[in-house]
């Protein structure tokens, strides 16, 4: 019995999750990103209901406020805990916010606030669903079981476009409306940076902190 | 060509004025389809023309839509479709013939500054019922038209009312009219009022009768179209649409008569109801048509040229369910009725003046992705008093960006 208790212990002081030291690391910066307006873009189509076209003017639903960064740890294995109260709101035909981080296992609650229907369906792979057509009021709970981003489609409005993005760390952070984030409480050890956003995908850098470091890490994502 | 122009012109001049609201959307989709139907379908009666009953594999249909918004207020509509000539011969892996491009949509769009009201001009979507809504196949749960949307029957945009025009199979080109026609485009201005999602009001003003395809051909004469819709909370929708329309055309054959006393009525009540997987809508229609008697074999007009009231009705109903357990198929049922009144016989008498239609289409779909679906329909007619095989078999694969 002693013996089991000492290995055990010596597996937890030695476990890479553990071995990481809350050295309250941060990781801010600046991400730039396009404001010019897209001159072309796929179009919006038909309503299946017959509604006039719309979208939200709320700041949720805009280019800059939909920009997610995360940092995955390469050196340690992070404990991811599913968030609370996360939820996504179908609001003047528009998913609000566009883009939604949460962590691998969280259940979303998707809210209607339309004076019509709503409904959600995802075709990613790994994270198909259906709610069906929905009326305002009662939230509707997916539990998100796959990590990546999940596209939400709502079929009476084709032109609503909305993301899920699952990530399998807990540190990341949306932008704030000049484009600043901030990442704090990070154990030592080498990340890998991502940004994203639905038309900017695939931005990534590697980083390395520790001793209480504040490392600043700018992206300039302008298109030429 | 000269509207081809005019839109080329104005797109050009503001998206070189440096107007920051210049942007432009588009939407294309390309539909495969193999089909093959029984042996006594017609294009006219179940959109499978009669030399290609036997399976084939085809493109059955391509859309083009671009949007230009020029100011917040000025828009300009396009859409354009590569559409097969009367479901004819195996087509395009073939020969090019087969097809045409076709614009149901080129108009110029002004909405007002924070106000419900917009006006378009041009080529654009007839208004009457909800079928017309939803354009493309990927918006459609049921792959057919509904039988007012498709069904020629004893109605001739020249002479009026043909006994035998179904029976005898004697349709050609101007002879034999569904209810509304096909496509649903229109020449004309229209005047829309949305009030806060819950009310719509439509009006449009076209040189062309909503029955019949050729546009422009009234002369100096309009038609009326017109639909309110209300929606009674969030998942109940019904709509009113009313029509009326002179439709005859002059010709050597209807030379004498007065064509101004000759039209088509029609009303239209449209519902539409959804709750979780669960979706019910649908259509009943009632046309009048005010037309004299024309006998093909005599070629002449019988019962002195009188012009009599025909009075005919449609409706489908379309019940459909998404499969929560499978996201992205659906099963969809169509109920389609078409039913006819009783007319003059031309002998004195008085007989149903076409013969009554019943038709039952099931749809299959399912979206393999945001960009890909594939959909299987199977349906069968019974034309009252015939004996014939209109069954049908259609899988349609659909692409769209």
């Amino acid at each position: 019995m002693m013996q089991t208790l000492l290995i055990f212990s010596l597996l937890l002081l030695f476990s890479p999750e553990t071995n990481a030291q809350l050295n309250e690391n941060e990781v801010f910066g600046k991400i730039t990103f396009p404001t010019s307006q897209q001159v072309l873009k796929r179009g919006k189509g038909y309503n299946k209901d017959g509604t006039k076209v719309m979208h939200s003017n709320d700041p949720m639903a805009k280019v800059n406020r939909n920009i997610i960064v995360s940092l995955h740890p390469l050196s340690f294995k992070a404990k991811i805990q599913p968030l609370q109260n996360a939820s996504i709101t179908q609001k003047e035909q528009t998913f609000i916010p566009n883009v939604l981080p949460v962590t691998k296992g969280t259940t979303v609650y998707f809210l209607n606030e339309d004076e019509f229907f709503h409904n959600i369906y995802s075709l990613t792979p790994g994270s198909r669903f259906n709610i069906g057509r929905r009326p305002p009021g009662a939230p509707y709970p997916i539990k998100i079981k796959k990590s990546g981003a999940i596209k939400l489609s709502c079929d009476i409005h084709p032109h609503m476009y909305g993301i899920i993005l699952s990530l399998d760390t807990p540190y990341f952070c949306r932008v704030d409306e000049t484009g600043n984030y901030r990442i704090k409480n990070l154990p030592d050890g080498e990340y890998e940076l991502r940004i994203y956003h639905p038309q900017e995908k695939g931005t990534t850098r590697m980083i390395k902190v520790n001793g209480q470091e504040k490392k600043e890490v700018n992206f300039d994502l302008k298109r030429p | 060509m000269k509207n081809t122009v005019l839109v080329i012109c104005c797109i050009l001049l503001f998206s070189l004025s440096g107007n920051a609201q210049f942007q432009v959307d588009w939407n294309a989709n390309i539909d495969f389809e193999l089909s093959s139907a029984g042996s006594d379908s017609h294009y006219w009666y179940n959109d499978i023309h009669r030399t290609t009953l036997n399976p084939r594999f085809d493109i059955s249909r391509a859309d083009f839509i671009l949007g230009f918004q020029l100011t917040k207020n000025w828009k300009i509509n396009t859409h354009a479709m590569l559409k097969r000539l009367a479901g004819q011969r195996a087509g395009i892996f073939q020969e090019w013939d087969v097809y045409r491009v076709v614009y149901p949509r080129l108009n110029i769009q002004w909405s007002a500054n924070d106000a419900p009201w917009s006006v378009i001009v041009g080529r654009l979507m007839n208004p009457f019922g909800q079928f017309y809504e939803n354009q493309r196949f990927i918006d459609r749960d049921i792959l057919d038209r509904p039988l007012a949307y498709s069904y020629h029957f004893n109605i001739s945009s020249i002479v009026g009312f043909v006994p035998n025009l179904v029976s005898d199979n004697l349709i050609p080109g101007d002879w034999g009219h569904p209810m509304l026609s096909r496509l649903g485009y229109l020449s004309g201005i229209q005047v829309q009022y949305d009030l806060a999602e819950k009310m719509n009001f439509s009006a449009l003003f076209a040189k062309q009768a909503p029955n019949i395809y050729e546009t422009n051909f009234l002369g100096e004469k309009w038609s009326l179209i017109g639909r309110f819709s209300y929606r009674f909370n969030y998942f109940t929708k019904v709509g009113i649409s009313v029509s009326y329309s002179p439709f005859v055309e002059e010709r050597e054959l209807n030379a004498g008569l007065n064509l101004n006393q000759l039209q088509q009525s029609v009303v239209g009540l449209d519902y539409s109801f959804g709750y979780g997987f669960w979706s019910l809508s649908g259509e009943i229609i009632g046309a009048w048509y005010t037309v004299p008697i024309y006998d093909t074999e005599a070629e002449e007009f019988l019962e002195g040229g009188n012009i009599f009231t025909l009075f005919g009705a449609s409706s489908y109903t379309d019940l459909k369910y998404e499969w929560s357990f499978l996201p992205g198929s659906y099963i969809a049922y169509r109920l389609d009725l078409l039913l006819f009144g009783d007319g003059p016989d031309g002998n004195g008498g008085r007989a149903a003046w076409n013969q009554n239609v019943t038709r039952h289409a099931i749809t299959l779909g399912y979206k393999i992705n945001s960009f890909w679906e594939v959909k299987l329909s199977l349906s069968d007619q019974n034309v009252e008093g015939r004996n014939w095989d209109q069954s049908k078999f259609r899988l349609m694969t659909s692409f769209f960006w």
